[in-house]
């Protein structure tokens, strides 16, 4: 088996493609952008935008690494902890990423060179901030031609986050259905009305929907490309854009877990307790990376990220993600990235051959696993059997953090309040049991005042 | 309360539409409607990976009127506020020297 290949998900572009060879990643450039890249580099451009963080910093690499004969370079990006998706990041995560693509596209055009794409998956998170990770998404400026990648950037980032901010943040969901982007037909369907006396939106979401409309199936002219359109109005545009993303807003409140700490039903001191218990197995078992499953606003993975591990805080509660962003931004964590996912749903294989955006799982696994008051929620309010909890978990680790949260607890109570209770299985030695066929349970420690229990468990290698 | 949700770049746009006495105003909707009607006989294909839309094409181009003024205002008036400047600033150095 060959330690070489090529990404699924980079095929696109006949400019080049990224593949990797053992373990590292690498991006070929084709002949046929060998000017492009020469102007990038040549002109400040790609020092400028990675002084200001903005775009990945690479090093050159010997050509004969080159995958295929049609190579001008090989280069050598800097290393991405995981990759993301926008449909698992929370308003702001999306906001930060659109505002990033139009400061490079600003930028590029002081420098003769424009965004020849502005796909939100060009944008992932490196040391807390958005930065692009395209390197060759920039081409050089033909005065007078329209922005290409204009409708690209209105259906990935400004239909999304108008439709997060005017309807409802469960819409980012969307662009897991739609792989390009948001139609903007079914944006503008979708806006509520008052959005037509939003002047930008009016533009850039209604009319141009109408535009496109009327537009489709249509041809306007020879092949001859004309100069039509000004720098300066270029500019105004992304100015416009750039004005019209800024003034989007939206408040995590009266979600369901965004509060989740302040009503919880053990007292401070167990809470404390708690989080030494976690920082304790840690450092038992020190790990480089680490997933907090169901981790609300990101206390516990906070503990992670302090210990120099790189943190990743899952939740399916777009407040509570949001929260734990804007305290990362705040706080500067550049080990620490929040993202959104629903565990009994999680993010799957999308786009041809469902290859170019992995799932969760293929963007596993990782050293350690942390899952806090997550098993109740999923074997309860989710029906899972503990059987079936286990042997997902086996895939994700090698050691797993978890908490077993009994029935007599009242946050269980709670759970059952409602319904009735067909969780005969739901005990503590059927947990014990269930995870002990792929775990070896190396500590356990009682959380005082409360009947819960945090294990620290290591995969059993077969 | 339409021009509440304008930035402020559009309200500019607008007060200076508006200050224009009617005359003016035929004489820039003409102007407008031209410059639509030229481009829609010209435009040709841009030769890019992404098909960038004949819709969206068409649609930045009729904006990036609109929206381009504000931008060409604030150009115009930082070349007048450097021509300004300027003088003051040669005058300084002469008077240090």
């Amino acid at each position: 088996m060959s330690n070489r290949w090529r990404c699924e998900c980079s095929f696109r572009d006949p400019s080049g493609f990224v593949f990797y060879e053992n373990g590292s990643i690498y991006r070929q450039i084709n002949l046929g952008y060998q000017d492009n890249y020469d102007l990038l580099m040549g002109s400040g451009l790609y020092e400028r935008l990675v002084q200001e963080g903005l775009l990945i910093s690479h090093t050159e690499t010997d050509v004969s690494l080159a995958y295929s004969e049609n190579a001008y370079k090989v280069i050598k990006p800097n290393l991405i902890p995981i990759i993301s998706y926008p449909y698992e990041w929370s308003f702001s995560q999306l906001k930060d990423a659109a505002i990033v693509t139009l400061k490079t596209q600003k930028i590029a055009l002081d420098y003769g060179m424009t965004l020849k794409d502005s796909s939100a998956y060009n944008i992932q998170f490196s040391n807390g901030k958005p930065v692009l990770i395209d390197t060759l998404s920039f081409e050089k400026y033909k005065e007078g031609l329209p922005w290409v990648a204009y409708k690209q950037f209105c259906e990935h980032f400004l239909a999304t986050l108008a439709l997060m901010s005017y309807k409802d943040v469960r819409l980012d969901q969307l662009l897991r259905v739609y792989l390009d982007g948001i139609p903007l037909d079914l944006a503008s369907a979708i806006l509520p009305i008052r959005t037509y006396l939003r002047f930008p939106l009016l533009m850039h979401i209604h009319l141009h929907a109408k535009s496109q409309k009327h537009f489709a199936n249509k041809s306007l002219g020879s092949n001859r490309v004309r100069h039509q359109m000004s720098l300066t109005s270029l500019v105004g545009i992304i100015e416009s854009l750039e004005s019209c993303i800024k003034k989007l807003t939206w408040q995590p409140m009266g979600t369901e877990w965004a509060d989740y700490y302040s009503d919880t039903n053990y007292t401070d001191s167990a809470f404390e307790q708690k989080k030494q218990i976690v920082s304790d197995f840690l450092d038992r078992c020190k790990p480089v990376t680490l997933w907090d499953l169901g981790a609300n606003t990101g206390v516990f993975s906070r503990i992670a990220g302090s210990k120099g591990i790189h943190t990743v805080a899952f939740d399916c509660d777009p407040g509570a993600v949001e929260r734990s962003y804007l305290e990362c931004r705040k706080s500067k964590e550049p080990l620490f990235l929040p993202l959104l996912l629903d565990l009994t749903n999680p993010s799957p294989g999308i786009g041809w051959e469902n290859k170019e955006r992995h799932s969760i799982i293929e963007r596993g696994p990782v050293d350690t696993v942390l899952a806090l008051a997550l098993v109740h929620h999923l074997a309860i309010s989710n029906n899972l059997p503990l059987g079936k909890i286990a042997a997902f978990f086996k895939n994700l680790s090698n050691t797993l953090i978890i908490e077993f949260v009994p029935k007599s607890d009242s946050q269980v109570q709670r759970l059952l309040a409602s319904r009735k209770d067909i969780f005969d299985g739901y005990t503590q030695k059927a947990f014990e049991f269930e995870f002990g066929k792929y775990f070896h349970i190396e500590r356990s420690v009682r959380v005082k005042q409360t009947k819960r229990t945090v294990y620290l468990m290591r995969r059993i290698e077969n | 309360m339409m021009s509440e949700g304008l930035p402020s770049i559009n309200r500019t746009f607008l007060n200076e539409v508006y200050k224009v006495n009617p005359g003016k105003k035929v004489v820039l909707v003409f102007l407008f409607s031209f410059f639509i009607l030229f481009w829609v006989v010209n435009c040709g294909t841009a030769h890019a990976y992404l098909n960038p839309g004949t819709g969206s094409s068409f649609f930045q181009m009729v904006i990036g009127v609109l929206v381009g003024i504000p931008v060409a205002i604030k150009g115009l008036f930082r070349k007048l506020k450097a021509l300004i400047t300027a003088p003051s600033n040669k005058n300084k150095e002469t008077g240090d020297e």
